[in-house]
């Protein structure tokens, strides 16, 4: 395979190309006189690189075919378009109404239902209080039932003489 | 329609409102897609019969069959029907179009990408291996040694990067200017000399002992 100057080779397609302009096309085309390499590469391109075009050409008929596809397709996305379009048309008029009246509704909804966590929430609370309350309750029977108040009262007693005695 | 107007969507920019001139009596591709945004399917179908020819061939030259090309440019035109409302008109309908259909090809190059890499692996392997005797004793005639070409440009392009067959099929094949295809294909003009340089380097190795 030739060997082309690194410097040149970008420069090479592009001038291939006719799209290499001003100094540096001048400067391609200097250094092309004087470099072999260069000059057999900038051939290689030119014989290589029409032949990787490959055309197809249809007849007329594929081409009628091809529109008559088209408008088809066309159709049915116009129809579907439509179809879409109607359905916006007839929400249009209805859509703020309803949307004022979703919120309001949504509104109504989320109160009523904090009001009804309020009062679904009392339940445990009073049901812990109770439980706190009653264990402090039997406490205080316990305590009534205590040999020590006896022993309070007679030394209530005692006090009482005593404050007679004084 | 006639193949003149054909014509004029083959042309660059300024030679295309050239050609619009020379056809004063055909409306001008911004009025057709004022009436196709307005509704007008037949407005757009003009347009489907301008550009129809051209965009497959664009398609052709990525998916290197009739019926894939077909549909890859038909799906083209249907995106830019759906689409049309987002023309703003600050680039030519037929330049707008065109990046849509680039942007198919490429997606469907990506997908295909893979199983073409195997394919040219094997072909490269079983069939067309330059320094086996065999290969040369295949083409006794020129048919032979064209199918035998054309097979082996087939798997040289697929074996390129999406966007470097690109650029090489719209400069290559589609003669448009490095100015063109970076519009089309949204990138700097920079890039699209380093994806065309890539694309004829390696292009050259491997079609070597056809040049």
């Amino acid at each position: 395979m030739t060997t082309v100057c690194n410097e040149f080779e970008q420069d090479l397609v592009l001038y291939h190309y006719g799209d290499l302009r001003g100094e540096n096309r001048d400067r391609l085309a200097t250094h092309l006189r004087a470099c072999a390499g260069c000059e057999t590469y900038l051939k290689e391109l030119t014989a290589l690189l029409p032949l990787t075009v490959n055309t197809d050409e249809p007849g007329e008929d594929f081409w009628q075919n091809y529109s008559r596809e088209m408008r088809h397709k066309l159709a049915d996305l116009q129809e579907k378009k439509s179809w879409w379009q109607e359905l916006q048309a007839i929400l249009r008029p209805w859509t703020l109404p309803a949307l004022a009246g979703t919120a309001v509704v949504a509104l109504a909804l989320t109160l009523n239902t904090a009001n009804k966590t309020t009062v679904v929430d009392d339940g445990p609370t009073a049901d812990l209080a109770l439980m706190e309350v009653l264990p402090m309750a039997e406490n205080l029977e316990l305590i009534n039932n205590m040999d020590v108040l006896e022993n309070i009262e007679v030394l209530e007693v005692m006090e009482g003489s005593g404050n007679e005695a004084a | 329609m006639g193949f003149a107007l054909q014509g004029c969507a083959l042309a660059l920019d300024g030679a295309f409102e050239q050609c619009m001139e020379t056809a004063p009596d055909k409306p001008r591709d911004e009025a057709l897609v004022v009436l196709a945004q307005k509704g007008d399917s037949k407005a757009f179908e003009e347009l489907v019969e301008r550009y129809k020819q051209k965009a497959f061939r664009i398609a052709f030259d990525f998916s290197r069959d009739r019926d894939e090309a077909k549909d890859l440019s038909q799906e083209a035109f249907l995106r830019a029907y759906t689409h049309l409302k987002n023309f703003d008109g600050r680039s030519g309908f037929y330049t707008w179009f065109y990046r849509i259909l680039v942007n198919i090809c490429l997606d469907y190059r990506r997908k295909a990408k893979r199983a073409s890499t195997e394919e040219f692996n094997e072909t490269v392997e079983t069939q067309v291996e330059p320094s086996h005797p065999a290969a040369h004793s295949v083409a006794p005639d020129q048919q032979a040694i064209a199918a035998q070409m054309s097979r082996h440009v087939d798997a040289a392009l697929d074996a390129l990067p999406p966007r470097q067959r690109m650029a090489f099929v719209l400069k290559n094949h589609q003669g448009l200017s490095i100015r063109e295809i970076a519009e089309m294909m949204e990138t700097a003009e920079g890039t699209v000399k380093v994806h065309l340089h890539r694309a004829v380097t390696a292009l050259r190795v491997r079609l070597a002992e056809f040049a």
